[in-house]
């Protein structure tokens, strides 16, 4: 109970350093923007880091023994993750201004791996599929509001690619007409962001309301 | 004229100022305005009530992709979500994309967990529970927080083949090998093939993302928990058919509480979300008239 009142009201007064920015830039916004950098790196590196990723993924396979429970403590050790754990340790040399190319062989490997995987990926369940779903028929019969939605689609797909054709001057009564059009639906889609990002920012600050109002004033339910 | 163009030099704090008794002041004195599904809403619930798609004891991974910055997004629909899947019998295996994702996780779990098993016997007595609901539902065997691990696609590609690998341990340490929630009648090792559903709640990249890029390996139905900020870009995934449903924001999770007829933190907060966005519409109308006020003054000292 006493931990919930203590978290509750450092919680609070955090909200309210953060929301004495709205005023102007002031120490208590610092305070609170430091801290959060603290904090955060703290518990990523230490609670996070060590005990969900680094002690059951590589330090519980290479010595079951001392770090796996259960079934796993008695599993053969996988001494071929030594090779990750130490191009991990690599990572480490960035704090050195004379070795840190040496870092540079485990980012290699990441990217080329990432890469790898992510362009195949990328055509096959980004590219292809939205593709095929952007040939549809003009007119459907019986079903003039399909018939107009797929009209949208297909008018804004191609004249968003002629904008974003820059071999030819977006000009003339074709590319020049086309471009325009396709200017007209990025900033309908612009807009669609903007509002949506309004949504979201209210939704935020409604949640930080209801926090100070409910858990720590009490004044709503 | 000049009212607006006096308007276009109002202090920006008086818009903060506006914005913020606009959320608190509805916060404190609550009326009801009507929250109507959505088609995306609409269907990721037709799906998760859908027997024949999701027969009882189907397992569902749920994929915890944000951090406190979007919670007051992403948890409502989470909770709803959960709650939804305890009443049907599925069962929720959770996992994190994102550092904190577990963490999240966790404060979703225990207050689903907490909401489904105190209303256990209303909703008993109004025949609202699949046949194989219990009152009492146990971490390992109803549902499970793995916790996070880091790799993005290469994480989704490993629980592709065998779940137990990557997770060894659930988020508290304990040994997943012995967990009955992964145990499969023919001994297999669990795998994404085993699950029915796989939901991502994604604030950001490396959310549902990951899951439609290793589509082709796992071929599971997916669906989206997604911020407001996000839903224009998922829509796209709807409208290709990968998803088979979507909550965006705190309207989506207000939503999903109606269908599920648990009102929660997503329907508290639709009333005060209205009433801003009215306000800020209004701010937007003045500050347009005011330019174009501005813009004929000029125009006149000009001409």
């Amino acid at each position: 109970m006493t931990t919930l009142l203590i978290t509750t009201w450092v919680g609070a007064l955090i909200t309210l350093c953060c929301f004495t920015f709205l005023i102007k830039d002031n120490p208590f916004y610092r305070f609170a923007e430091h801290l959060f950098v603290g904090v955060s790196a703290g518990y990523y590196l230490s609670t996070i880091s060590f005990h969900q990723v680094l002690k059951p993924n590589l330090l519980a396979k290479i010595w079951p023994t001392y770090f796996a429970s259960g079934t796993a403590a008695e599993a053969t050790p996988e001494y071929i993750l030594i090779i990750p754990g130490l191009l991990g340790l690599l990572m480490l040399f960035r704090f050195s201004s004379n070795l840190s190319w040496v870092s540079r062989f485990t980012v290699a490997f990441v990217m080329g791996v990432s890469t790898g995987i992510a362009v195949v990926t990328s055509a096959e369940q980004y590219l292809i599929p939205q593709v095929k779903k952007a040939i549809v028929p003009l007119i459907v019969s019986g079903d003039y509001f399909g018939s107009f939605s797929n009209l949208v689609l297909v008018v804004g797909t191609v004249a968003c690619l002629f904008y974003f054709f820059f071999s030819t001057e977006h000009r003339g009564p074709v590319f020049g007409n086309v471009a325009k059009v396709g200017i007209w639906y990025l900033m309908i889609s612009f807009g669609a962001a903007f509002g949506a990002t309004v949504m979201g920012r209210i939704s935020l600050l409604i949640g930080r309301f209801n926090f100070l109002l409910s858990d720590w004033l009490h004044l709503i339910k | 004229m000049n009212i607006f163009i006096k308007l276009k030099n109002l202090d920006r704090r008086w818009v903060f100022l506006f914005v913020a008794l606009s959320v608190i002041i509805p916060l404190l004195f609550p009326f009801a305005l009507p929250v109507v599904p959505t088609k995306s809403v609409a269907n990721l619930h037709k799906f998760i009530e859908n027997t024949e798609a999701l027969p009882e004891g189907t397992r569902c991974f749920l994929s915890f992709d944000f951090d406190p910055a979007s919670e007051p997004e992403l948890k409502p629909s989470a909770v709803a979500i959960l709650v939804h899947m305890f009443r049907r019998n599925l069962k929720p295996i959770c996992g994190a994309n994102w550092p904190v994702g577990g963490e999240m996780a966790e404060v979703a779990l225990v207050e689903a967990a907490n909401a489904y098993m105190s209303t256990y016997d209303d909703m008993k007595a109004q025949g609202k529970l699949a046949p194989g609901c219990k009152p009492i539902i146990e971490r390992g065997v109803d549902y499970v927080n793995l916790g996070y691990k880091t790799g993005a696609i290469i994480h989704v590609k490993a629980l592709c083949n065998d779940f137990m690998y990557p997770y060894p341990q659930d988020r508290d340490g304990n040994s997943t090998a012995e967990m009955a929630i992964f145990a499969n009648p023919d001994g297999r090792r669990f795998a994404m093939s085993d699950v029915g559903l796989i939901i991502s709640f994604t604030a950001g990249t490396g959310g549902i993302e990951t899951f439609i890029s290793m589509a082709g390996e796992h071929k599971r139905p997916m669906a989206a928990g997604c911020t407001s900020v996000n839903i224009p870009r998922f829509t796209t995934y709807l409208q290709s058919g990968q998803l088979v449903g979507m909550t965006g924001g705190l309207p989506g999770a207000a939503e999903y509480e109606t269908l599920i007829e648990r009102p929660g933190k997503g329907c508290a907060g639709m009333t005060p979300q209205s009433i801003a966005h009215l306000v800020i519409m209004l701010f937007i109308i003045f500050g347009n008239l005011a330019y174009i006020a501005e813009q004929r003054n000029e125009a006149k000292k000009k001409g």
